[in-house]
């Protein structure tokens, strides 16, 4: 284990922001982290770190007790804090070298890691110039860059390409694909369903300071009890097929809308054959969609909320 | 890492913030160049130039002439230039040209008057200061008064003032000592160089507004080396200021520099970290940009005024005490000390007063700058 957090609280006056939260991440791991705008993720995190002080709790990191070892810890933690922590009076290289001596690192080691981290977030052309004049989004890619100069074992990254373009994104996104490569560990907290269903080797959801579902993404798919829609187009709008495909085995509910026939089955009806004999028996299949329930039902379920409401 | 790395950055960034730079050094630097135009040179006081004075004696009688033997005791004679005036008119005239400082005047039937019991005068004529020949005419009519034994008589004088331009002469023991206009462009610099607090209390709210003291919670540096390097960043980023004031001091004043300028260079090291500490005390406790700006300014302002109050004389209650705790008023105190060789117990002590001041204000800086988990 290169991470065990148990029963973490942690109040803010009258709002229990974590509440007995307990956690486990193996070495290698990317762990995705979930939940709606404040369930006490970024809390949890802080607290795990010592940026925030926790009520209660205990906090174990490489196999060494937080409060004990907690500079020792720290030598090989990133943290991509979710507000932008970079200072805007110094060049995108500056504020990395900065970081990277406080991490110990110097001379040409240094210089290599600095320029491996902007290679990393696509900042290289950009090393000269101040922050005060990135966009929004490049000062979130030099934020990322900064956590990952010293090549942390652990790496904590809570939102981190909010506000960054689609395709800086996904350069990001295969970027930390091959940072667990490299060996590190990461804690992902993200919004963006996509993101952690692509990335994340395990999740946690967590809802009003509390952890409400966890495991890899096909176990909590598993979890869920919803059901499968089969979304079929048709060459044209066809409304008698309807009583025969309600007749088959499992089907729940079907309707027709304009060229396009929805049938909602229960899960593992193994229906799909029968609905393709009565549809092509009186029409022509354009094309066919099955839908299993994605995280973000899943999430949706657990939680009733939406994850970007 | 250590604290150099981090203060290094520290100054860098300061620097690099040119408009707050340029205000702290800048306006300084204005203020000396202004200052050294206005400042006329110290004064030479009474040792090195005798006092030129002129008398006439019209009287006379038997005090005109104990008057007139009272001058040329060999006391009077080391400090005063004296020479006799044929009339009332030519006296003036050598006054009005800058012959001679003053002219006595003692007025006809001057020993008569006093024989009858009436008060007389002694009059003196100057268009500068009249304190040294005041008080050579005090002392002689204190002696007048105490031979004659006829209580109760006095003689009061009578200054007339010639032309303007009226200048005040102190006198210390070397007899050099700052001009008025000297003390108050001293006062002046000080005030202006104590405004380097701002750049301690703006960097303070700064780092921790901006989140980027996140950076420096979440990094294996213990909390005393990060707040000793950003002290000693703030600190390096005002000492070209005061060695500005140094060198000012050195040529400007320094004609007259009797003590040792290591003297005056360790005060102004010791009274930066004051500034420095003063600065980041007020960003800690304030947390807020404005609240932080105007707590320094202020209570700048109320140091270096008490200071300010304190060397015209004026301080009364509140002031009198609250220059016991301005850093400027010890200052003061060293470098006029230092500058016309004054007393040397009073330098130490102000110099052990500031060290302390320096010490216990560190002192709380760093544990006030302790980055603390909320
Ligand atoms: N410094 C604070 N003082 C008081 N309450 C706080 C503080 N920080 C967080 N909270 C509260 O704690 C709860 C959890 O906040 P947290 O920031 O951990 O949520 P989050 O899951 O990170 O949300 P988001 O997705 O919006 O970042 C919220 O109710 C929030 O209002
Ligand atoms: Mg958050």
């Amino acid at each position: 284990m290169l991470v065990e957090v148990r029963n973490l609280v942690k109040r803010y006056k009258d709002v229990l922001a974590v509440d007995n939260v307990s956690l486990a991440i193996e070495e290698g791991e990317i762990l995705g982290l979930l939940g709606p705008n404040g369930a006490g993720k970024t809390t949890t995190i802080n607290a795990m770190i010592g940026l925030t002080k926790a009520d209660s709790g205990e906090i174990v990191i490489f196999g060494k007790n937080f409060k004990d070892h907690e500079l020792e810890i720290k030598r090989d933690l990133g943290v991509v804090p979710q507000d932008i922590a970079i200072f805007e009076d110094l060049t995108a290289y500056e504020n990395l070298s900065y970081f990277g001596k406080l991490y110990g690192l110097k001379g040409s080691l240094l210089k290599d890691r600095v320029e491996e981290a902007l290679e990393f977030t696509g900042l290289l052309d950009k090393k000269k110039q101040y922050p005060k004049k990135f966009s929004n989004g490049m000062k979130r890619r030099l934020n990322i860059a900064c956590a990952l100069v010293h090549h942390p074992k652990l790496i904590i990254m809570d939102e981190p390409t909010v506000g960054i373009d689609p395709q800086s994104r996904s350069h990001i996104i295969q970027s930390i694909k091959k940072l667990t490569k490299m060996g590190s560990t990461i804690i992902y907290i993200s919004h963006y369903m996509e993101e952690i269903e692509g990335i994340c080797t395990r999740i946690v959801i967590m809802d009003h300071g509390r952890v409400i579902a966890k495991g890899t993404k096909e176990e909590l798919k598993a979890q869920m009890t919803s059901d499968e829609r089969v979304v079929v187009e048709l060459s044209t709008a066809n409304y008698t097929l309807i009583d025969n495909i309600k007749k088959l085995a499992g089907v729940k509910d079907a309707y027709v809308n304009g060229n396009e026939l929805t049938v909602i089955s229960q899960k593992n009806s193994k229906n799909l054959k029968g609905i393709i004999d009565q549809v092509s028996e009186s029409s022509v299949i354009m094309s066919l969609n099955v839908e299993q329930p994605s995280l973000e039902t899943v999430f949706l379920t657990l939680t009733g909320r939406s994850l970007r409401d | 890492m250590n604290v150099l790395q981090i203060a290094y950055y520290t100054v860098l960034r300061n620097i690099r913030d040119w408009k707050l730079f340029l205000l702290l050094i800048g306006a300084p630097f204005v203020f000396y160049l202004i200052c050294a135009n206005i400042t006329t040179n110290v004064n030479h006081g009474i040792n090195s130039q005798k006092f030129k004075i002129a008398y006439l004696d019209t009287d006379s009688g038997p005090i005109g002439q104990q008057f007139e033997r009272f001058l040329q005791t060999q006391e009077i004679l080391t400090a005063f230039d004296i020479q006799k005036a044929d009339s009332l008119d030519a006296g003036n005239q050598m006054v009005k040209g800058g012959k001679i400082e003053a002219l006595i005047y003692i007025k006809k039937d001057f020993s008569q008057s006093l024989k009858q019991g009436k008060k007389a005068n002694i009059e003196i004529y100057s268009n500068k200061s009249i304190s040294a020949t005041r008080l050579l005419v005090e002392g002689f009519i204190n002696t007048v008064n105490a031979s004659s034994a006829i209580p109760k008589i006095a003689g009061d004088i009578n200054v007339t003032e010639v032309s303007r331009g009226i200048q005040q002469i102190a006198i210390s023991p070397t007899g050099k000592t700052f001009t008025d206009s000297d003390k108050s462009s001293f006062i002046g610099l000080l005030e202006m160089l104590s405004y380097g607090a701002l750049l301690g209390c703006l960097t303070v709210i700064n780092i921790i507004k901006k989140n980027t003291l996140l950076r420096f919670n979440i990094s294996p540096i213990n909390d005393l080396n990060y707040v000793s390097g950003q002290f000693l960043g703030n600190y390096l980023t005002l000492c070209p200021s005061s060695g500005l004031f140094i060198a000012f001091t050195y040529f400007i004043w320094g004609s007259a520099m009797q003590g040792s300028i290591l003297i005056i260079i360790l005060t102004f090291l010791v009274f930066t970290v004051i500034i420095t500490a003063l600065g980041m005390i007020v960003g800690y406790l304030t947390k807020k940009t404005g609240l932080g700006a105007l707590i320094s300014v202020c209570l700048n302002a109320l140091l270096s005024g008490a200071a300010f109050v304190w060397m015209l004389g004026t301080a009364r209650g509140f002031m009198n005490w609250l220059v016991f705790f301005s850093p400027q008023y010890y200052v003061y105190l060293i470098v006029t000390d230092t500058l016309f060789d004054g007393f040397t117990s009073r330098i130490q002590a102000s110099l052990i007063s500031l060290a302390m001041a320096a010490t216990a204000l560190t002192v709380v800086t760093l544990f006030l700058g302790r980055r603390k988990a909320i």
